[in-house]
């Protein structure tokens, strides 16, 4: 380790931000990264993992006081030559410049002044190596979202960086954007050898290819390490975050005398031994059958053969959608990308009216939804204001929305302006705001989006027991958090509901479609859909 | 013209046809003009689109005429008298319908070449010489799907979360007032963002070079050459008068006999102006033809076993 000379040396470094010189953003932070290596910077949000990449690139450091120093490795000996850093940030579309991919990859390039026919080169190489070549005439506005972010992968690293900063570049993106952006991410690392720092809260899909691991609390470095001893530190010190962790890796904390599984195989290996040598039992069958008696259930709402298109001449995005919600439950609607799930929601919601069918209400429910994108929803200048703005029209008591500010933490942040906030604040905020309006029927689309794992826990909790009073349906890629917290699950493909069942029997059916959960313990454990039922399985020997 | 060729060579005869079809007023001019015109949005788009067209802009072209025939009374040969207002002349009632074919043509040339100027090679057109308005250019094509699909998003939101079919008259106007703050909102910290995207990619550079994607090869420079050309015997044969056409008093081509020849070639460099892309087509169909017609005799031999692979 030694004899490897480090890129970048962080020493004593301490920050605090000129608005606010009191609190100590970061906090002597001591760090070396070696070149080549693949370096996850982890934590909850707020705990200064952005601040911190931020810092080791000049033109997007934060203002402030700063304490201690940064250096860099010199390229050839040279004086203050620093090596190039290139910088990919959360948001896939904001950051794009330009309209077309070609320019997009050109931009950087440009500003370096280079000959037309060196950037022809460059955008040749690099657009063969992530092979996108067919999207090089593309509008921007023709890509997803996940296709958006690796094209920011691709005209950060045509600049041939030496080392490469990503600061949570999957947040925004669904499950599956994930999984083919981090492919693409290791295998630049991989084939190439560049030195990557990334952020991320959700560790998922990441510790397999990480070298080190940087975990962050509150402006402290807590741990800095193997992903393995990560896992240990974390489930040993008990650590809240440890919840981020996959669930094979959270297994840890019952089977202390294995090493931590950073992949489901490597889970799985884990569970046949403990089950083989007796200190697992096979977990009772006797399941608690208050899931879900479909007897004492009343239909909410029922949609019949819903078709819609957005415009006269489109693709039909919903063919015969039909289904029946039923009061005081919560529905999950789950399926692949551009299956029509929200387009649905927005039905459901009556903002969009459907073709043809007809969806049937038992009474006349208020119905209430939050769309993805929260900010879509905030039109004032304070998150106070926000939350009043229907105050009026549903008759919200003082007390009321004072409940709605101490379930989602939102007294520390009345008087700042609701962009200000962070992404899961912002989700927070919305989601008070909808609930502020009293809804019978409650439709949230994405509503564990950019929330990191201890907000996501609270969300939980949250519609549990809203439950109690609201019949509740949302849209969600997020199958584990699915397993957790729904009655019913409903998956949308082709045009139309596919399948419904209860949680239980939908996961336990699919082999691929199904939680992670269910994936490591099957055949080994049978029954397990969700953590909580592994912990119990566990916790019994 | 085709997207084949540099966007200059498009912007080139674009011009050419535009300029001339604005300063004739020769009926032969604007009758080829507004026929090409025609054969151009027809060819570009569906028989449709260009009847739709039509459709919208008869009114002007009814209205000119009446506007011209009723005001203005120069002219010898009277039509009729609407009272005891002026004297509808047929001069006048011509160079109406002259007049409003060339307004139409014009609206026809505007519309063929929106095809090419919606494709973003037509940027580099700026980009090459005003580098800052070819970056803000493309930044703006960008920007503005991307905001109509914002707006969407918030128009969408902002009804789904009171959950109401109908809106009244005011909760929509709140509405949209909301709207627009929240997208201008929305914008702001989004561009904010942007910029720290074009900083970490080094902007601004003194460096900086706008990078151009096509080159001007040498079939632009050909083609160029033949249209500047063309058009340039078009503004000599307007200077000497060679195509000056009179209305009024009655309708007669100045000086026809003596400008005879120069006339003649004029109306047939005209025509070679607004041939020129049909005549590159064909040459390319034609070499298509020679280089499958020599497939053809080789796969004939290959057939007759003349020719062996092995």
């Amino acid at each position: 380790m030694s004899n490897n000379q480090s890129i970048i040396k962080i020493k004593n470094f301490s920050f605090a931000y000129a608005i606010e010189p009191q609190k100590t953003v970061l906090k002597s932070i001591n760090l070396e990264i070696e070149p080549g290596s693949f370096n996850v910077f982890c934590g909850m949000s707020g705990s200064g993992k952005t601040t911190l990449l931020r810092h080791l690139k000049d033109e997007l450091a934060p203002k402030g006081e700063v304490k201690g120093k940064i250096s860099f490795l010199h390229k050839n000996d040279k004086l203050n030559q620093k090596p190039q850093i290139a910088f990919v940030m959360q948001n896939p579309e904001n950051q794009i410049i330009m309209d077309t991919v070609w320019h997009e990859l050109a931009f950087g390039l440009e500003n370096q002044g280079l000959s037309a026919s060196e950037i022809e080169r460059r955008i040749a190489e690099i657009t063969n190596f992530f092979g996108i070549e067919k999207w090089l005439d593309q509008p921007i506005e023709n890509l997803s979202g996940g296709e958006k972010q690796i094209l920011n992968l691709a005209s950060n690293l045509i600049l041939q960086p030496e080392v490469l900063i990503l600061d949570e570049p999957t947040t925004q993106l669904d499950p599956i954007a994930k999984r083919d952006f981090l492919q693409m991410l290791f295998y630049t690392h991989a084939e190439t050898g560049i030195t990557i720092l990334m952020s991320e809260h959700n560790l998922n899909d990441l510790l397999e290819n990480t070298d080190k691991i940087i975990f962050l609390d509150q402006g402290e470095i807590k741990f800095q390490g193997e992903p393995r001893e990560l896992a240990k530190f974390l489930i040993e010190e008990d650590f809240a975050y440890q919840k981020a962790l996959p669930i094979p890796t959270r297994m840890h904390k019952f089977v202390p005398q294995t090493n931590p599984a950073l992949s489901i195989v490597e889970g799985r290996k884990i569970l046949k031994q403990e089950v083989a040598s007796g200190r697992v039992d096979q977990y009772s069958k006797k399941q608690s059958k208050s899931d879900n008696s479909k007897n004492d259930l009343n239909p909410a709402l029922f949609a019949d053969k819903l078709w819609f298109r957005y415009q006269k001449d489109s693709e039909l995005i919903l063919k015969e959608a039909s289904i029946k919600i039923y009061e005081n439950q919560i529905l999950a609607i789950v399926g692949g990308n551009g299956s029509g799930k929200s387009t649905f929601l927005y039905l459901l919601s009556q903002a969009l009216q459907p073709l043809r069918g007809k969806i049937n209400f038992k009474g006349k429910p208020r119905i209430a939804m939050l769309g993805q994108n929260p900010e879509t929803i905030f039109s004032q200048d304070s998150v106070e204001d926000v939350l009043r703005e229907y105050q009026n029209r549903f008759q919200n008591t003082e007390a009321e929305i004072n409940e709605m500010i101490s379930i989602f933490d939102l007294n520390h942040l009345l008087k700042r302006h609701p962009f200000d906030l962070s992404g899961g604040e912002k989700q927070k905020l919305a989601l008070a705001k909808v609930l502020l309006t009293k809804p019978d029927i409650l439709l949230l689309d994405e509503p564990t989006n950019s929330l990191d794992i201890l907000n996501k826990e609270k969300i939980k909790e949250i519609l549990l027991k809203l439950k109690e009073t609201t019949t509740i349906v949302l849209v969600t890629h997020d199958l584990d958090f699915v397993a957790d917290v729904a009655d019913y699950v409903a998956m949308l493909f082709n045009k139309k509901v596919v399948a419904k069942a209860t949680t239980r029997e939908f996961f336990k059916k699919n082999s691929y479609f199904t939680t992670t959960t269910y994936r490591l313990t099957r055949e080994i454990l049978p029954g397990c859909i969700k953590f909580a039922d592994l912990e119990k399985n566990l916790l019994q020997f | 013209m085709n997207n084949d060729y540099h966007p200059k060579v498009n912007l080139f005869y674009f011009l050419a046809v535009l300029v001339i079809s604005m300063l004739t007023r020769n009926p032969i001019w604007i009758s080829l003009s507004f026929l090409f015109a025609s054969l151009a949005v027809i060819s570009l788009y569906t028989f449709k689109y260009y009847l739709k067209r039509l459709l919208v802009m008869t009114p002007i072209l009814i209205l000119l005429i009446l506007f011209n025939s009723l005001l203005n009374s120069r002219g010898l040969t009277v039509l009729f008298q609407l009272g005891e207002g002026n004297p509808i002349t047929l001069e006048a009632l011509i160079y109406g319908v002259f007049n409003g074919l060339a307004l139409i043509s014009i609206f026809l040339w505007f519309y063929a070449f929106r095809v090419f100027i919606k494709s973003d090679e037509t940027l580099e057109l700026f980009a090459d010489k005003l580098p800052t308005i070819g970056l803000m250019l493309s930044m703006i094509l960008k920007y503005i799907p991307d905001t109509i699909k914002k707006a969407n998003a918030i128009y969408l939101n902002q009804k789904a979360l009171l959950g109401e079919k109908k809106l009244k008259r005011k909760a929509k106007l709140n509405l949209l007032i909301q709207l627009f703050s929240i997208l201008l909102s929305i914008s702001m910290e989004n561009s904010l963002q942007t910029a720290d995207s074009m900083l970490a990619k080094g902007y601004p550079s003194k460096r900086r070079k706008t990078y151009v994607k096509n080159h001007f090869n040498h079939l632009d420079r050909n083609i160029s050459i033949v249209i500047v050309s063309l058009f340039s015997f078009q503004i000599i044969t307007l200077i000497f008068g060679g195509s000056k056409f009179l209305y009024y008093p009655f309708l007669q081509w100045q000086n026809f006999e003596q400008n005879f020849t120069l006339s003649i070639f004029s109306i047939i460099s005209f025509a070679l102006i607004l041939i020129l892309p049909y005549i590159l087509r064909v040459i390319e169909k034609l070499k298509w033809q020679k280089i499958l017609e020599a497939e053809r005799v080789n796969q004939n031999q290959i057939k007759s076993g003349l020719i062996i692979y092995e």
